[in-house]
């Protein structure tokens, strides 16, 4: 694995590294750039001495000839500012030394893989080029190139600290200025701890789907939930920060009982609750071992997403990845309409129970959250306790999803694109992970 | 024997309730904004609800199950 090796300055060693990307390398030019026309192809020629070169400029609307892009040495992708050549390692090595010395070029990185790639270039793969590219690209010009800040923002491995929980740093939400204020998110669990202390005083609505018993958690999953996504930005513990929108108007929606169980008419009742009060985000850790696509659900969700209410499901921890077994994403998280979430430790690795995509259409993991050693809210007089499973995982994109609406005012199907767009792409699949790891807005 | 089921409406919810009840079905809630009705039906009527206008699926009710409080992975 080369997870502490994101990304390249110009002048970092390539070597080693072979061995899971793919031979061409990515070199993104300075901010002016891409404005020129030619300047890109001109540094290009000058720096890699290639001679064959592909540009989007030659071609009409930005669409790129494959036949002529397949023949040429580097492709260079002109509104994006950046260039995808091939080079063995050695030549690459060199290739970011000269780099270095022009201020033209802000870094070389071997392209890794991220997806099948067979062949010339097909649409996905430039589209999922784009993504990572652009993210690498704001990160440089958003940071003036400063080596430790570009670290810092590409770091693949985490700890809980005095401040914040893992989870929180990793997925942004550490430093976001964003509190999901006027922003409501729905929890469909077991309920929540309403004698907590960490929730007094916050916007809390409460009900119960479960017959003769009330929302307040009799089991501890809910209260969990609850406090990785909407928990406060200072605990009173003394803790250390665990929630991720930190002044999102709670409801809390007991559909599971304190036995830890829920039908689908509790749960389609707590949707329906959620649903009429117009929340931004609907968060659901639970989920059936069934690969079937619940037409329910799929109904749900649709409508959900056409009211602007947006729904992330748990994949699943149906997967012994370490006995071989990848699992499957369950029911309901397995709907087109629903966003299932997978959870990655605090190495950015995938968890061993993380559900895998199937081939079922809406059977694919759609992002992936914090959910190994999740550090959170616990009921009372326990207060605070740490636990696995994509159900911790699934809170943490339900509360980004939250700040996400409230920087920009997406809701539904665009709060969904925007989830996916803004998610920091890993070095693992995407059946695994899928667009990658959420991030909060900064 | 009574089977749970939930369907799925394309339409006015109250306005199928109407046909599924009289159709045979015991309705427990109409979940208006989700589109959804459940309750119970006797298992020889279940597939005469199908072709109600304004039904888009029957399914059998499903239960979840999350793991004990005290589990490491939930």
């Amino acid at each position: 694995m080369a997870d502490d090796a994101d990304s390249y300055e110009a002048g970092a060693p390539l070597s080693d590294q072979t061995a899971e990307f793919t031979g061409r390398y990515i070199v993104v030019f300075a901010d002016d750039m891409h404005r020129e026309p030619g300047a890109i192809t001109e540094a290009l020629q000058s720096v890699a001495g290639v001679s064959r070169v592909a540009s989007t400029l030659d071609f009409e609307a930005g669409a790129l000839d494959l036949d002529q892009a397949e023949a040429a040495d580097a492709t260079v992708f002109a509104e994006l500012g950046v260039a995808v050549m091939a080079a063995d390692p050695s030549r690459g090595e060199g290739l970011a030394a000269m780099a270095e010395a022009d201020d033209r070029i802000l870094a070389v990185e071997p392209e890794r893989i991220l997806r099948a790639i067979d062949g010339p270039l097909s649409l996905e793969y430039v589209r999922g080029f784009r993504d990572g590219v652009s993210g690498l690209y704001d990160q440089l010009s958003g940071t003036g190139l400063a080596g430790a800040e570009l670290d810092v923002a590409a770091a693949s491995s985490f700890s809980d600290n005095a401040a914040f929980t893992w989870g929180l740093q990793a997925c942004g939400a550490a430093v976001s200025p964003k509190t999901a204020a006027d922003i409501a998110v729905a929890v469909l669990d077991t309920g929540l701890d309403l004698k907590h202390a960490d929730f007094a005083g916050r916007p809390i609505v409460s009900q119960s789907f479960v017959a003769g018993q009330p929302a307040q958690d009799g089991h501890g999953h809910g209260t969990h939930c609850v406090g990785t996504s909407c928990g406060p930005n200072d605990p009173l513990g003394p803790s250390r920060r665990y929630g991720v929108a930190t002044q999102a108007k709670i409801f809390a929606g007991k559909v599971l009982s304190d036995q830890g169980s829920g039908s689908d008419g509790q749960i389609l009742a707590g949707i329906n609750w959620a649903l009429a009060n117009r929340v931004e985000v609907i968060s659901m850790s639970l989920g059936a071992d069934v690969r079937q696509v619940s037409k329910a659900y799929e109904a749900v969700g649709r409508r959900a997403l056409a009211a602007g209410t947006l729904i992330v499901a748990a994949a699943g921890n149906n997967a012994s990845r370490s006995a071989g077994d990848p699992g499957f994403v369950g029911m309901p998280a397995n709907s087109p309409s629903i966003m299932a979430v997978a959870a990655v430790d605090s190495n950015l690795r995938i968890a061993d129970f993380s559900a895998r995509s199937t081939t079922v259409r809406g059977g694919k993991v759609d992002i992936a959250g914090p959910g190994v050693a999740v550090y959170s809210s616990w009921p009372m007089p326990t207060r605070y306790k740490s636990i696995s499973g994509t159900s911790m995982a699934t809170p943490h994109v339900a509360g980004v999803a939250a700040l996400l609406s409230q920087a920009t005012g997406a809701r539904g199907a665009e709060l969904w694109a925007k989830l996916t767009q803004t998610a920091r792409p890993l070095s693992l699949p995407s059946a695994d992970v899928g667009a990658g790891l959420v991030q909060a807005p900064v | 024997m009574d089977e749970k089921i939930t369907v799925t409406v394309s339409g006015d919810a109250d306005t199928v309730a109407r046909k599924l009840r009289a159709a045979g079905m015991n309705v427990a809630q109409v979940l208006g904004a989700a589109g959804v009705i459940t309750g119970s039906v006797a298992a020889e009527r279940r597939a005469s609800l199908t072709d109600l206008p304004g039904v888009a699926a029957v399914e059998a009710e499903r239960t979840f199950q999350i793991a004990p409080p005290d589990a490491e992975v939930q």
